[in-house]
């Protein structure tokens, strides 16, 4: 089906053999024995690691310029379209559902586990444990087993605030550069593909500073109990998803550069800006659930 | 499968003809490591899934021959973990999860007639991640602390005690569950998106229906084992305390998320399952499914109530008592949309001119010992009595029903019935008689006893037992050990002389009844079909220009 | 069918009014049962599998075994007949689960979550059940015994029990002599011990011997008592801080000298009352 005539779009564009699949597993292959190996103390496991996710990345690089090709020769038609605004469409449902895993473990922790510890019927292990949340304070109530340091606890001011803001501005920011890109204003659209990518980076950049406030002033990380856990893991998956969409723009934004898209036909680019919404949703679920409530 | 190995490009079928004229086909290794042919790609899991199924065979026999009598003979207990524990992970996630997605790859694009499945690239990729995944998976065996020993639930704490196996199968189930994930969008995609012309939602055949459904059950869950196994991880090595109670969080909570994502996955291997049964006995009735609408429903009625049934796993970790109730009445709910099956199966036989070809034998043989099975899950489903079967070998009885007399009995019903179009060949029908007739006795002398130590309160993964359950397990070994053998002799006898293309050359349409687009195109199937839309008569089962 | 089954569901779940509570707490693997309230208030033991059953388990020859291979312990639970007897759950280190079939009771025990059911025993008797959730490798060797006894037999239970309790209630101050040490330390490693690390001492497979170590054969006495109190190996050694002062003495001072560790080290009731704080 590769024999296609140039020009001519194809009822549905089926690739002839393709050696990124293979080569993109045998990177990852690499990134879980290198990443096992490496919790675990062995040195060649991060090497390892890491040269599977070079690995990895170079793959993904070749097969997505490939796609990116094929989708400027015009062999993707119609359906292929539809077919990956459906398959992003489900992409994303997926990672909802991951993030799911991670509200509901918080959601347990405060309606459920740290409660029920504090019961009575629990005072039979955990005599001088009290039940509060945020559980912060010293001893009895940072932790049953009174094994937690003390730590403080951020509220929503100011850096969280922030970070909303600048997230939601970079969701008008993409719009505007849709809505440019459909006008068949180039420039205007770069422009402004380029603010958001900015704004991505910036949020990052806060992150990465509040994270550090967090560690070494408030005593608050990983290990400060159920709290402590499901705050870093939930902003730790989330930020890790805005580096990713952040990504996905820049790219965007390089293949707008060199003159990919039309006016009509840009699904790269609306499903990075699904990806960023997505994002964005899913970052005013934490400010509210994590740091107002 | 070699009889389509050397066979490219040109069925006969003049209307799957693109118009443009036939290009260098892929040979030799590459066609297969570089594949993005759906027949490839299907023809991979396939072999992958079987190669799976033996090594998952070798360790359940391995813990029968160890459970024949009381005392340790074989292996320690430490070891004994270890092969139950892996034996459940591999045959879940590496033998029959991936024996479906083969059928689907190979099956879907012809029954809509589609020209592949939507991703060609990212299916082949769906595939190799198994392969990492499946070589970590098993080398943990030799790891320091050998392999991972929780049980294939994993529940913590005992994971956090594990080696640095643990970690291997962690990461090899998130690889695993991007496969899926990626697999599952793909089928999603080819079926909302692919079908030919006046092949509507509704015309569709069941196993199109079913896998529709069960992909979609996929997308949402698997991500949430990613989520619990993650924790694991960060519990183990990064000072998190989601499932430990000195840091405020809770054992339980690991086993809601785990059980969010474990029921629907029991239903994940259950319903392609019921798609090709669905398929196989109106063939062989030689009339139309009865009730084709209602058996939609059922199915994503089942789908739905499984998201809501999770408990039913964890009636003994002391929720409360609405808890119970909730989930014992949700459970039982299941058993309704299932029996709609079960009685529009039996309406489309009654009355028809039955023939019991081996694919039908399977079917029919399905339809009895899953409903065993069914109703030994509705035992347990009942928390009074679970509390007393929980975790004792009534479940295990229970769970082999459905997921060996379910799913891989139906699996068999798929081989016989469809590898006439892979392989262009006929299979011997006598031994595909042996096959069916000795494996079905041999699996009922195997699990069949099970249910008797269940009731009598032996636990489950024990390495030793008392005195009194030395009767049955050394049925139950004798039994498992036959079974295994009638799987080696399906490998050599059916399976090997297939794929060497040697037996009676298939018909286009081997079976008289059978309807649906496969049966339009050549035996074996050539290598690109429907490269073009096909125009579909009324009914969506015949090609017409 | 949903209605006699949400009967039977609230009358399960019904643990008050109990005439005896016990709380069995799961440890890898044995359980300690303690007598909470009642008559028998106060009473606190461990209960293992008979070490005889858990080395013919291991030899594989089990022409010779008893009928109660698998089941006896040294310690059964005892409790009276006809009394509502209400079971706290809970563990120390993974989940367990408590079950005895023939009193229909099946309960996970949690780590550091407490969780109940009950039963009443209508007649004298042994009753068995064994554990019942997947805890690490000695899983199917936690076995239970309740011992179901008639009211004035429980009563005069109960009386030999607090004696005996009065007479293990050791001053952690006294000073020990080797020779009077050892046996106590023998029996203390029999009961505990020697599942994982063998009799002899050399351990198995990943289990570390004890026979040779340099930890067992060190002058200083911190390191090995550590671990002993506080496990070791990630759990995989699990920790003995519920047995007594003296008897992680005596076991201490029995792994120095047993085999060929024949140091004549005395380790003192007193060091470990010392490193328990720490
Ligand atoms: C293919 C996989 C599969 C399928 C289809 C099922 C189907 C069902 N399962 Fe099963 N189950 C497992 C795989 C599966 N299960 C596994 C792997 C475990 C153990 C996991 C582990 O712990 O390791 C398990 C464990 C398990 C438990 C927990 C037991 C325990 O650990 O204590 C329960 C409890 O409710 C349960 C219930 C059910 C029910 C009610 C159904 C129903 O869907 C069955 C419905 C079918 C019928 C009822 C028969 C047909 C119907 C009729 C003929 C109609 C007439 C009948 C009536 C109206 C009653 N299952
Ligand atoms: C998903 C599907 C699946 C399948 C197909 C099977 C297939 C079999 N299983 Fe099962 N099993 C599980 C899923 C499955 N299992 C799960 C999820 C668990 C729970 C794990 C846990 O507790 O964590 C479990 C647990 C489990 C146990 C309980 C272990 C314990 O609690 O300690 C037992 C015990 O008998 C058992 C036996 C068998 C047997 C005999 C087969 C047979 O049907 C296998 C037949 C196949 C072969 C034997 C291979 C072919 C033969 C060869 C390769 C050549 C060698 C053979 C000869 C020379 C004879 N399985
Ligand atoms: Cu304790 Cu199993
Ligand atoms: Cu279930």
């Amino acid at each position: 089906m590769s024999a296609t005539t140039p020009g001519a779009t194809p009822y549905y564009y089926v690739p002839s053999e393709s050696r990124h699949p293979v080569l993109a597993a045998i990177g990852l292959f690499f990134v879980i024995l290198g990443a096992s190996q490496w919790i675990n103390g062995q040195q060649w496991g991060k090497w390892t690691f890491w040269f599977g996710i070079a690995w990895w990345l170079f793959v993904l690089f070749q097969w997505f310029r490939e796609a990116a090709r094929e989708s400027e020769r015009g062999l993707y038609g119609r359906k292929i379209d539809l077919s990956y605004r459906w398959s992003m469409s489900w992409f994303i449902f997926s990672e909802c559902m991951f993030f799911g895993a991670f509200f509901t473990a918080l959601w347990w922790a405060r309606a459920h586990s740290v409660p029920e510890l504090g019961n009575v019927e629990n005072a039979l292990i955990w005599s001088d444990f009290k039940s509060v949340w945020p559980s912060v304070a010293a001893g009895a109530t940072a932790s049953p087993a009174g094994t937690v340091e003390p730590f403080e606890t951020v509220g929503p001011f100011w850096l969280p605030t922030i970070n909303t803001a600048l997230l939601l501005t970079s969701g008008v920011t993409l719009t505007i550069a849709h809505h440019a890109l459909r006008l068949g204003q180039r420039a205007r659209t770069i422009a402004f593909m380029w603010i958001t990518v900015l704004l991505g980076v910036t949020f990052l950049i806060v992150q990465g500073y509040e994270y550090y406030h967090l560690y070494t002033e408030l005593n608050l990380k990983m290990s400060s109990g159920v709290f402590g856990s499901t705050f870093f893991l939930l902003t730790g998956f989330h930020g890790f998803h805005v580096f990713v969409g952040m990504l996905m723009l820049f790219f965007i934004t390089l293949r707008l550069q060199s003159g990919h898209f039309t006016a009509e036909r840009h699904f790269g680019f609306e499903g990075a800006a699904w990806y960023w919404h997505f994002v964005d949703v899913v970052w005013l679920g934490l400010y509210i659930l994590v740091y107002w409530m | 499968m070699s009889a389509v190995l050397d066979n490219h490009g040109h069925g006969g079928a003049g209307h799957a003809h693109g118009a443009h004229d036939h290009h260098a086909a892929p040979s030799g290794w590459r066609r297969w490591v570089y594949a993005t042919n759906h027949k490839d790609i299907g023809t991979l899991y396939l072999l992958f899934s079987f190669t799976m199924l033996m090594i998952g065979g070798i360790l359940a026999l391995l813990i029968r021959a160890e459970l024949f009598e009381p005392g340790l003979q074989l292996v320690n207990p430490e070891l004994f973990n270890q092969l139950t524990t892996m034996h459940g992970i591999i045959m879940v996630f590496g033998a029959i999860m991936p024996a479906f997605v083969g059928f689907a790859n190979w099956m879907l694009p012809l029954q809509i007639g589609a020209s592949d499945m939507a991703f060609a690239r990212m299916n082949n990729f769906s595939f190799w991640l198994l392969v990492p995944a499946a070589i970590m998976l098993v080398s943990s065996f030799f790891m320091p602390g050998g392999a991972p020993a929780a049980g294939w639930t994993m529940y913590a704490p005992l994971t956090l005690q594990m080696g640095p196996s643990m970690d291997v199968a962690i990461f090899s189930l998130h690889i695993m569950g991007a496969s899926s994930i990626m697999g599952a969008i793909n089928i999603i995609v080819t079926i909302l998106n692919m079908r030919a012309p006046g092949m509507t939602l509704m015309k569709m055949p069941m196993f199109c229906w079913t896998w529709l459904i069960t992909a979609y059950l996929l997308i949402a869950v698997m991500p949430v084992l990613a989520g619990a196994i993650t924790m694991t991880l960060t519990d183990r090595h990064f000072g998190t305390s989601f499932f430990n109670a000195a840091g405020g969080g809770d054992p339980i909570m690991y086993q809601h998320i785990f059980w969010f994502f474990g029921h629907p996955e029991v239903y994940i291997m259950i319903l392609p399952a019921f798609g090709i049964v669905s398929q196989v006995v109106p063939a062989f009735s030689r009339k139309r499914l009865f009730g084709y609408a209602s058996m939609v429903y059922a199915v994503a009625a089942i789908a739905i109530l499984s998201f809501i049934v999770w408990a039913h796993h964890m009636f003994t970790t002391g929720m409360p008592v609405t808890g119970q109730l909730f989930f014992m009445y949700a459970t039982m709910l299941i058993s309704v949309p299932t029996g709609v099956k079960i009685f529009n199966w039996t309406a489309t036989m009654w009355r028809g001119s039955m023939t019991f070809e081996t694919p039908m034998l399977w079917a029919v043989g399905f339809i009895f010992v899953f409903t065993i099975g069914g109703f030994t899950g509705l035992i347990v489903a009942v928390a009074p009595l679970d509390v007393q079967l929980q975790d004792t070998y009534y479940v295990v009885a229970h769970f082999h029903y459905v997921l060996v007399a379910g799913s891989l009995f139906a699996l068999f019903a798929g081989y016989y019935y469809w590898a006439p179009k892979w392989t262009g060949v006929m299979y011997s029908e006598t031994r595909g008689k042996i096959h069916f007739w000795l494996s079905m006795i041999t699996f009922n002398i195997t699990f069949f006893p099970m249910h008797f130590l269940g009731l009598a309160g032996m636990p489950r993964r024990y390495a030793d037992y008392p005195m009194q359950f030395t009767d049955f397990n050394m049925l139950a070994s004798v039994g498992a050990f036959g079974f295994g053998l009638m799987q080696v002799y399906f490998f050599l006898f059916v399976v090997l002389p297939a794929m060497r293309g040697r037996g009676a050359p298939a018909p286009q349409r081997p079976w008289e009844g059978a309807e649906g687009l496969e049966w339009e195109v050549p035996s074996p199937a050539p290598f690109h079909t429907y490269e073009v839309p096909p125009k579909l008569d009324a009914t969506a089962t015949r090609v017409v220009g | 069918m949903a209605l006699p089954a949400t009967k039977v569901l609230v009358a399960q779940k019904d643990t008050t009014n109990a005439d005896l509570t016990v709380k069995a707490t799961g440890y890898q693997w044995k359980w300690g049962y303690d007598y909470i309230s009642g008559e028998g208030e106060g009473l606190a033991f461990i209960s293992t599998l008979d070490s005889s059953h858990r080395q013919m388990s291991d030899s594989g020859d089990v022409s010779n075994a008893p009928v109660d291979y698998l089941l006896k312990v040294d310690n059964p639970l005892v409790v009276p007949v006809g009394k509502k007897v209400r079971v706290i759950t809970t563990a120390n280190d993974v989940i367990h689960s408590f079950m005895v079939p023939a009193f229909g009771i099946k309960q996970d025990a949690i780590p550091g979550f407490v969780r109940d059911t009950w039963f009443r025993a209508e007649k004298v008797g042994d009753y068995y059940g064994q554990c019942a959730e997947l805890c690490g490798k000695e899983h199917a060797y936690m076995p239970i015994h309740v011992k179901v006894v008639s009211a004035p037999e429980y009563t005069a239970w109960v009386a030999e029990q607090k004696k005996k309790a009065a007479a293990r209630q050791d001053d952690p101050n006294k000073v020990w002599a080797l020779a009077d040490l050892l046996p106590r330390g023998e029996k203390v490693y029999a009961a505990n011990c020697a599942a994982c690390h063998q009799a002899n001492g050399k351990g198995a497979g990943p289990i570390k011997p004890l026979d040779g170590s340099a930890i067992v054969l060190d002058e200083d006495h911190t390191k090995q008592i550590q671990i002993l109190l506080h496990g070791a190996a990630g759990g995989a050694m699990p920790s003995w801080a519920q047995l007594s002062d003296t008897d992680l003495a005596a076991v201490a001072s029995y792994t120095k000298n047993a085999w060929s560790n024949k140091t004549g080290q005395v380790v003192q009731p007193a060091e470990i009352v010392a490193q328990r704080g720490k």
